[in-house]
């Protein structure tokens, strides 16, 4: 085993104890910050995967811009403890969740070893390592899709910002 | 299947376990919104474990970033809801939104 995949089982052990926690915590705002320490480390792992170009993306938009929005949104809709407590209290039982985790990983590694499960590894494809070109030239539907999801959500977001306008 | 191989796997699984139960178990919309965006960095880092398992890493990641942007954009109309939410309601719960009409 090489240093690079000691760091990058370490990360993904952080990454899992931060989505824990994000899931646990009862304050948005920490959730949030969990989050994106958690979107940091999956950068590393991305990087440490080969994938540069991911883990750029992941660790300056998922971890940066989404925890912007994220905070602003807390921020923009603080509830009070106490009315968090009214409204969600009885419902959250999420200290259940470090137990189901811990279960699950167990289950899944004990089914892994046991039924000697192998990735189906395929016959070696012509590969083309130029994210570039497969990016922009390989998958054209990709793209539209992409520009198409774009679009929609620029225009989500004028529509809803308008009718704040209008309110005021 | 190495240790390395396992850990990512179970990794993923597990993070799209936590992220069901956080929607799940939660009336909180960015709580909910939290749980979504959790799940699916399990699913971008199952599509680069494919690339790399296959040494086709060009086109996970391709695939990688659009599924990040699509995750962007999902967010940003979600937490724009979010705060209409709360403006029309003063609360951030989804069983509000039953009551939306127009």
């Amino acid at each position: 085993m090489t240093s690079q995949m000691i760091i990058c089982i370490v990360c993904l052990a952080v990454i899992l104890v931060c989505v824990a926690a994000a899931v646990m915590m009862r304050s948005t705002f920490k959730s949030a910050i969990a989050l994106a320490v958690a979107s940091a480390l999956l950068g590393v792992v991305m990087y440490l995967l080969g994938s540069k170009w991911a883990a750029l993306f992941e660790i300056s938009v998922c971890s940066g811009f989404v925890t912007v929005i994220f905070i602003s949104a807390v921020t923009m809709t603080s509830e009070s403890r106490e009315e968090q407590d009214e409204i969600y209290g009885q419902e959250e039982h999420t200290k259940l969740l470090p137990v189901l985790m811990i279960v699950a990983g167990i289950a899944i590694i004990a089914v892994v070893l046991l039924s000697k499960f192998r990735l189906p590894y395929p016959a070696p494809a012509p590969v083309r390592n130029d994210f570039a070109r497969e990016f922009w030239t390989g998958h054209k539907d990709l793209l539209l899709a992409l520009l198409t999801a774009l679009l929609a959500g620029t225009f989500a977001v004028v529509v809803l910002f308008k009718e704040e306008e209008n309110k005021k | 299947m190495s240790v390395f191989e396992i850990s990512i796997l179970v990794s993923a699984v597990l993070m799209i376990l936590a992220g069901c139960f956080c929607i799940a178990r939660s009336h909180h919309l960015l709580r909910i919104l939290i749980g979504i965006e959790i799940a699916m960095k399990a699913v971008t880092l199952l599509i680069i474990f494919a690339g790399y398992v296959n040494g086709n890493d060009a086109q996970a990641e391709a695939y990688a970033v659009t599924a990040i942007c699509l995750e962007v954009v999902m967010m940003v109309t979600a937490a724009g809801i979010a705060i209409n939410l709360y403006r029309t309601y003063g609360s951030m719960d989804i069983r509000n939104l039953k009551k939306l009409k127009g």
